[in-house]
Protein backbone atom coordinates (compact mmCIF):
# COMPACT_ATOMS: atom_id res chain seq x y z
CA UNK A 1 0.00 0.00 0.00
CA UNK A 2 1.25 3.44 -0.88
CA UNK A 3 -0.19 6.92 -0.54
CA UNK A 4 -0.62 9.02 -3.68
CA UNK A 5 1.15 11.92 -1.97
CA UNK A 6 4.22 9.69 -1.56
CA UNK A 7 4.21 8.83 -5.25
CA UNK A 8 4.48 12.46 -6.35
CA UNK A 9 8.13 13.29 -6.95
CA UNK A 10 9.26 9.66 -7.31
CA UNK A 11 11.76 9.13 -10.13
CA UNK A 12 10.63 7.19 -13.19
CA UNK A 13 13.50 4.76 -13.81
CA UNK A 14 14.15 2.40 -16.74
CA UNK A 15 15.42 -1.14 -16.24
CA UNK A 16 18.64 0.23 -17.75
CA UNK A 17 19.03 2.41 -14.66
CA UNK A 18 18.33 5.84 -16.16
CA UNK A 19 15.93 8.29 -14.54
CA UNK A 20 13.87 9.71 -17.38
CA UNK A 21 11.23 11.72 -15.51
CA UNK A 22 9.57 12.18 -12.18
CA UNK A 23 5.94 11.91 -11.15
CA UNK A 24 4.12 15.22 -11.26
CA UNK A 25 0.67 13.93 -10.44
CA UNK A 26 -1.26 10.71 -10.06
CA UNK A 27 -4.24 10.39 -12.41
CA UNK A 28 -6.96 7.93 -11.56
CA UNK A 29 -10.58 7.13 -12.17
CA UNK A 30 -12.50 7.57 -8.90
CA UNK A 31 -15.59 5.73 -10.10
CA UNK A 32 -13.67 2.61 -11.09
CA UNK A 33 -11.00 2.97 -8.43
CA UNK A 34 -8.29 2.34 -11.01
CA UNK A 35 -5.06 4.20 -11.57
CA UNK A 36 -4.82 5.59 -15.10
CA UNK A 37 -1.28 6.88 -15.07
CA UNK A 38 1.00 9.75 -14.24
CA UNK A 39 1.73 13.20 -15.52
CA UNK A 40 5.44 13.94 -15.44
CA UNK A 41 8.03 16.56 -14.66
CA UNK A 42 11.52 16.63 -16.06
CA UNK A 43 14.18 15.51 -13.57
CA UNK A 44 16.27 18.01 -11.67
CA UNK A 45 15.36 20.81 -9.39
CA UNK A 46 14.08 23.07 -12.10
CA UNK A 47 12.01 20.21 -13.51
CA UNK A 48 9.33 21.62 -15.77
CA UNK A 49 6.21 19.82 -16.76
CA UNK A 50 6.92 17.36 -19.58
CA UNK A 51 4.69 16.94 -22.63
CA UNK A 52 5.00 13.23 -22.12
CA UNK A 53 2.96 11.24 -19.69
CA UNK A 54 3.00 7.64 -18.56
CA UNK A 55 -0.04 5.41 -18.66
CA UNK A 56 -0.35 2.61 -16.13
CA UNK A 57 -0.04 -0.06 -18.82
CA UNK A 58 3.56 1.08 -19.35
CA UNK A 59 4.51 0.72 -15.70
CA UNK A 60 6.37 -2.41 -14.58
CA UNK A 61 6.15 -1.62 -10.89
CA UNK A 62 5.25 1.18 -8.53
CA UNK A 63 7.51 0.93 -5.49
CA UNK A 64 8.21 3.17 -2.51
CA UNK A 65 11.43 4.47 -4.11
CA UNK A 66 10.76 4.53 -7.85
CA UNK A 67 8.32 3.93 -10.69
CA UNK A 68 9.94 1.28 -12.86
CA UNK A 69 9.42 1.16 -16.65
CA UNK A 70 11.03 -0.97 -19.34
CA UNK A 71 12.54 1.89 -21.33
CA UNK A 72 11.96 5.46 -22.37
CA UNK A 73 9.60 4.45 -25.16
CA UNK A 74 6.89 3.88 -22.54
CA UNK A 75 6.54 7.63 -22.19
CA UNK A 76 4.01 8.97 -24.67
CA UNK A 77 2.96 12.45 -25.62
CA UNK A 78 -0.05 13.26 -23.47
CA UNK A 79 -2.35 13.95 -26.42
CA UNK A 80 -1.74 10.52 -27.85
CA UNK A 81 -1.87 8.72 -24.53
CA UNK A 82 -5.09 7.67 -22.89
CA UNK A 83 -7.42 10.67 -23.33
CA UNK A 84 -8.01 10.61 -19.58
CA UNK A 85 -4.42 11.68 -18.97
CA UNK A 86 -4.90 14.92 -20.89
CA UNK A 87 -8.16 15.88 -19.20
CA UNK A 88 -7.88 18.72 -16.71
CA UNK A 89 -6.91 17.16 -13.40
CA UNK A 90 -9.61 19.11 -11.54
CA UNK A 91 -12.23 16.83 -13.11
CA UNK A 92 -10.78 13.91 -11.27
CA UNK A 93 -9.58 15.47 -8.12
CA UNK A 94 -11.24 13.99 -5.06
CA UNK A 95 -8.92 15.61 -2.52
CA UNK A 96 -11.00 17.79 -0.24
CA UNK A 97 -14.26 16.09 -1.23
CA UNK A 98 -16.62 15.14 1.56
CA UNK A 99 -17.21 11.46 2.25
CA UNK A 100 -20.82 10.69 3.13
CA UNK A 101 -22.38 7.40 4.12
CA UNK A 102 -25.58 6.31 2.41
CA UNK A 103 -27.29 7.13 5.70
CA UNK A 104 -26.21 10.76 5.38
CA UNK A 105 -23.39 10.85 7.93
CA UNK A 106 -20.28 12.77 6.94
CA UNK A 107 -17.15 10.77 7.80
CA UNK A 108 -14.63 13.44 6.81
CA UNK A 109 -12.80 14.98 3.89
CA UNK A 110 -10.48 13.09 1.55
CA UNK A 111 -6.87 14.05 2.30
CA UNK A 112 -4.99 11.31 0.46
CA UNK A 113 -5.48 8.28 -1.75
CA UNK A 114 -4.29 4.79 -0.81
CA UNK A 115 -3.10 2.67 -3.71
CA UNK A 116 -2.60 -1.07 -3.66
CA UNK A 117 0.44 -1.58 -5.85
CA UNK A 118 0.74 -4.64 -8.03
CA UNK A 119 -0.55 -5.32 -11.49
CA UNK A 120 -3.95 -3.66 -11.19
CA UNK A 121 -2.84 -0.63 -9.14
CA UNK A 122 -6.19 -0.32 -7.51
CA UNK A 123 -7.23 2.58 -5.33
CA UNK A 124 -8.41 0.71 -2.25
CA UNK A 125 -9.01 3.51 0.20
CA UNK A 126 -8.90 7.13 1.18
CA UNK A 127 -7.18 8.87 4.00
CA UNK A 128 -9.82 11.13 5.51
CA UNK A 129 -9.50 14.04 7.86
CA UNK A 130 -12.42 14.93 10.05
CA UNK A 131 -12.29 18.68 10.32
CA UNK A 132 -15.88 19.00 11.50
CA UNK A 133 -14.82 19.72 15.06
CA UNK A 134 -14.94 16.37 16.85
CA UNK A 135 -12.13 17.12 19.30
CA UNK A 136 -11.73 13.48 20.34
CA UNK A 137 -10.40 12.55 16.93
CA UNK A 138 -6.83 13.51 16.22
CA UNK A 139 -5.12 12.64 12.97
CA UNK A 140 -6.42 11.06 9.82
CA UNK A 141 -8.32 7.79 9.47
CA UNK A 142 -8.21 5.30 6.65
CA UNK A 143 -11.41 4.40 4.83
CA UNK A 144 -11.69 1.20 2.76
CA UNK A 145 -13.47 1.67 -0.57
CA UNK A 146 -15.92 -0.61 -2.28
CA UNK A 147 -14.91 -1.63 -5.79
CA UNK A 148 -17.49 0.71 -7.33
CA UNK A 149 -18.26 4.13 -5.97
CA UNK A 150 -20.70 6.96 -6.60
CA UNK A 151 -18.71 10.16 -7.13
CA UNK A 152 -20.24 13.52 -7.96
CA UNK A 153 -17.45 16.04 -7.69
CA UNK A 154 -19.08 17.34 -4.50
CA UNK A 155 -19.20 14.22 -2.44
CA UNK A 156 -18.41 10.52 -2.36
CA UNK A 157 -21.06 8.13 -1.16
CA UNK A 158 -20.04 4.98 0.72
CA UNK A 159 -22.15 2.31 2.45
CA UNK A 160 -22.71 3.01 6.16
CA UNK A 161 -21.50 -0.53 6.86
CA UNK A 162 -17.95 0.74 6.26
CA UNK A 163 -17.73 2.39 9.68
CA UNK A 164 -16.37 -0.59 11.64
CA UNK A 165 -13.65 -0.95 9.01
CA UNK A 166 -12.16 2.53 9.46
CA UNK A 167 -8.57 2.32 10.70
CA UNK A 168 -6.26 4.76 12.46
CA UNK A 169 -3.12 3.59 10.70
CA UNK A 170 -2.08 1.77 7.55
CA UNK A 171 -0.90 -1.32 9.41
CA UNK A 172 -3.65 -3.86 8.92
CA UNK A 173 -5.52 -1.59 6.54
CA UNK A 174 -5.14 -4.07 3.67
CA UNK A 175 -6.98 -6.68 5.71
CA UNK A 176 -9.70 -4.16 6.56
CA UNK A 177 -10.23 -3.52 2.84
CA UNK A 178 -10.50 -7.25 2.15
CA UNK A 179 -12.92 -7.80 5.04
CA UNK A 180 -15.12 -4.88 4.01
CA UNK A 181 -15.31 -6.05 0.39
CA UNK A 182 -16.03 -9.56 1.58
CA UNK A 183 -18.96 -8.18 3.57
CA UNK A 184 -20.29 -6.27 0.56
CA UNK A 185 -20.09 -9.38 -1.61
CA UNK A 186 -22.03 -11.27 1.03
CA UNK A 187 -24.81 -8.66 0.92
CA UNK A 188 -25.04 -8.58 -2.85
CA UNK A 189 -28.18 -10.29 -4.21
CA UNK B 1 38.19 -13.33 -9.95
CA UNK B 2 38.90 -9.62 -9.65
CA UNK B 3 37.08 -7.18 -7.44
CA UNK B 4 36.29 -3.86 -9.09
CA UNK B 5 36.93 -2.08 -5.80
CA UNK B 6 40.48 -3.49 -5.75
CA UNK B 7 41.02 -2.83 -9.44
CA UNK B 8 40.25 0.88 -9.36
CA UNK B 9 43.50 2.86 -9.15
CA UNK B 10 45.66 0.02 -10.53
CA UNK B 11 48.33 1.02 -13.06
CA UNK B 12 47.76 0.33 -16.73
CA UNK B 13 50.97 -0.40 -18.61
CA UNK B 14 51.71 -0.89 -22.30
CA UNK B 15 52.99 -4.39 -23.08
CA UNK B 16 55.15 -2.94 -25.88
CA UNK B 17 56.90 0.04 -24.34
CA UNK B 18 56.26 -0.56 -20.61
CA UNK B 19 54.98 3.00 -20.63
CA UNK B 20 52.40 3.82 -17.95
CA UNK B 21 49.14 4.70 -19.72
CA UNK B 22 47.26 5.78 -16.61
CA UNK B 23 45.28 4.09 -13.89
CA UNK B 24 41.97 2.22 -13.84
CA UNK B 25 39.03 4.52 -13.22
CA UNK B 26 36.25 2.01 -13.84
CA UNK B 27 34.75 -0.59 -16.13
CA UNK B 28 31.90 -0.65 -18.61
CA UNK B 29 29.57 -3.61 -18.22
CA UNK B 30 27.23 -4.93 -20.91
CA UNK B 31 24.25 -5.85 -18.78
CA UNK B 32 22.72 -8.01 -21.53
CA UNK B 33 25.66 -10.43 -21.53
CA UNK B 34 26.87 -9.49 -18.01
CA UNK B 35 30.44 -9.07 -19.22
CA UNK B 36 32.98 -6.32 -18.73
CA UNK B 37 33.44 -4.81 -22.21
CA UNK B 38 35.90 -1.99 -21.55
CA UNK B 39 38.17 -0.64 -18.87
CA UNK B 40 38.42 3.07 -18.61
CA UNK B 41 41.76 4.51 -17.80
CA UNK B 42 42.35 7.85 -16.17
CA UNK B 43 45.28 9.69 -17.68
CA UNK B 44 45.75 13.17 -16.30
CA UNK B 45 42.28 14.62 -16.22
CA UNK B 46 40.63 12.67 -19.01
CA UNK B 47 39.26 9.16 -19.33
CA UNK B 48 40.32 6.91 -22.18
CA UNK B 49 39.11 3.43 -23.03
CA UNK B 50 40.68 0.03 -23.52
CA UNK B 51 38.53 -2.83 -24.80
CA UNK B 52 38.47 -6.05 -22.84
CA UNK B 53 40.09 -8.03 -25.65
CA UNK B 54 43.01 -5.58 -25.80
CA UNK B 55 44.08 -6.56 -22.29
CA UNK B 56 46.90 -9.09 -22.02
CA UNK B 57 46.91 -9.57 -18.26
CA UNK B 58 45.24 -8.37 -15.12
CA UNK B 59 47.95 -8.72 -12.50
CA UNK B 60 47.93 -7.87 -8.81
CA UNK B 61 49.90 -4.68 -9.42
CA UNK B 62 49.18 -3.68 -13.00
CA UNK B 63 47.03 -4.29 -16.04
CA UNK B 64 49.17 -4.98 -19.10
CA UNK B 65 47.65 -4.16 -22.47
CA UNK B 66 48.80 -5.33 -25.92
CA UNK B 67 51.85 -3.75 -27.52
CA UNK B 68 49.85 -2.06 -30.27
CA UNK B 69 47.15 -0.74 -27.98
CA UNK B 70 46.75 2.93 -27.30
CA UNK B 71 43.77 3.93 -25.20
CA UNK B 72 41.11 5.70 -27.25
CA UNK B 73 39.02 8.74 -26.45
CA UNK B 74 35.34 8.13 -25.64
CA UNK B 75 33.26 7.71 -28.80
CA UNK B 76 29.80 6.28 -28.23
CA UNK B 77 27.23 8.07 -26.06
CA UNK B 78 27.72 5.35 -23.52
CA UNK B 79 31.47 5.91 -23.39
CA UNK B 80 31.01 9.66 -23.13
CA UNK B 81 28.57 9.19 -20.26
CA UNK B 82 31.09 6.89 -18.58
CA UNK B 83 33.93 9.37 -19.08
CA UNK B 84 31.74 12.03 -17.48
CA UNK B 85 31.45 9.81 -14.42
CA UNK B 86 27.75 9.09 -14.93
CA UNK B 87 28.11 5.34 -15.18
CA UNK B 88 30.54 4.80 -12.35
CA UNK B 89 29.31 1.71 -10.61
CA UNK B 90 30.78 1.72 -7.11
CA UNK B 91 28.67 3.61 -4.63
CA UNK B 92 25.78 3.96 -7.07
CA UNK B 93 22.26 3.60 -5.66
CA UNK B 94 20.62 0.21 -6.20
CA UNK B 95 16.94 -0.20 -7.15
CA UNK B 96 15.09 -3.43 -7.78
CA UNK B 97 12.57 -4.00 -10.57
CA UNK B 98 9.69 -3.53 -8.12
CA UNK B 99 10.84 -0.01 -7.26
CA UNK B 100 12.47 -0.67 -3.89
CA UNK B 101 15.83 0.91 -3.02
CA UNK B 102 18.63 -1.29 -1.61
CA UNK B 103 21.37 1.12 -0.58
CA UNK B 104 24.54 1.34 -2.63
CA UNK B 105 26.50 -1.00 -4.85
CA UNK B 106 29.56 -1.95 -2.80
CA UNK B 107 31.46 -4.07 -5.32
CA UNK B 108 31.32 -6.09 -8.52
CA UNK B 109 33.46 -9.18 -9.11
CA UNK B 110 34.35 -10.53 -12.53
CA UNK B 111 36.38 -13.33 -14.05
CA UNK B 112 39.91 -12.23 -15.07
CA UNK B 113 39.90 -14.32 -18.23
CA UNK B 114 36.43 -13.93 -19.70
CA UNK B 115 35.35 -10.67 -18.10
CA UNK B 116 32.11 -12.35 -17.02
CA UNK B 117 30.57 -10.71 -13.98
CA UNK B 118 30.39 -13.34 -11.23
CA UNK B 119 28.80 -11.57 -8.27
CA UNK B 120 27.70 -8.12 -7.16
CA UNK B 121 27.75 -6.86 -3.59
CA UNK B 122 24.87 -4.71 -2.45
CA UNK B 123 25.37 -3.36 1.04
CA UNK B 124 26.02 -6.53 3.07
CA UNK B 125 24.61 -9.05 0.60
CA UNK B 126 26.39 -10.81 -2.24
CA UNK B 127 24.15 -11.50 -5.23
CA UNK B 128 24.62 -13.71 -8.27
CA UNK B 129 25.41 -11.91 -11.52
CA UNK B 130 22.00 -13.02 -12.86
CA UNK B 131 20.29 -10.51 -10.59
CA UNK B 132 21.92 -7.62 -12.46
CA UNK B 133 19.49 -5.98 -14.91
CA UNK B 134 20.85 -2.55 -15.74
CA UNK B 135 23.48 0.07 -14.98
CA UNK B 136 22.42 3.60 -15.80
CA UNK B 137 23.06 7.19 -14.92
CA UNK B 138 20.67 7.05 -11.98
CA UNK B 139 20.88 3.57 -10.52
CA UNK B 140 22.00 -0.01 -10.74
CA UNK B 141 18.86 -2.10 -11.28
CA UNK B 142 18.65 -5.62 -9.85
CA UNK B 143 15.98 -8.28 -9.90
CA UNK B 144 13.88 -8.07 -6.79
CA UNK B 145 14.60 -10.77 -4.21
CA UNK B 146 10.81 -11.22 -4.18
CA UNK B 147 10.02 -11.34 -7.90
CA UNK B 148 9.72 -14.75 -9.53
CA UNK B 149 12.47 -16.14 -11.71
Amino acid sequence: LIKASQVIGLPVVTLGGDDVAEVRDVVYDPAQGRLIGFTLNARGWLGRRMKDSLSWSGVLALGPDAVMIRDESELAATDEATPALSEPPTDRNVLGDAVLTDEGVQLGMVSDIIIETGERAEVVGYEIDDKSGDAKRAGPRFLPLPQQLAVSGDALLVPATVEPFLRDDLAGFGAAVDDFRELLRGEAP
Amino acid sequence: VTSLRDLVGRRVVSGGTAEALGEVDGVLVDTATRHVTDVYVRHGRSDTFVSWDEINAIGPDAIVVGAEVSPRAPQSDREKAAAGGKLSILGKGVLDDLGFAHGELADLDFDDQSGAVTTISVEDATLAAESLIGIGSYAVVIRSPESDG
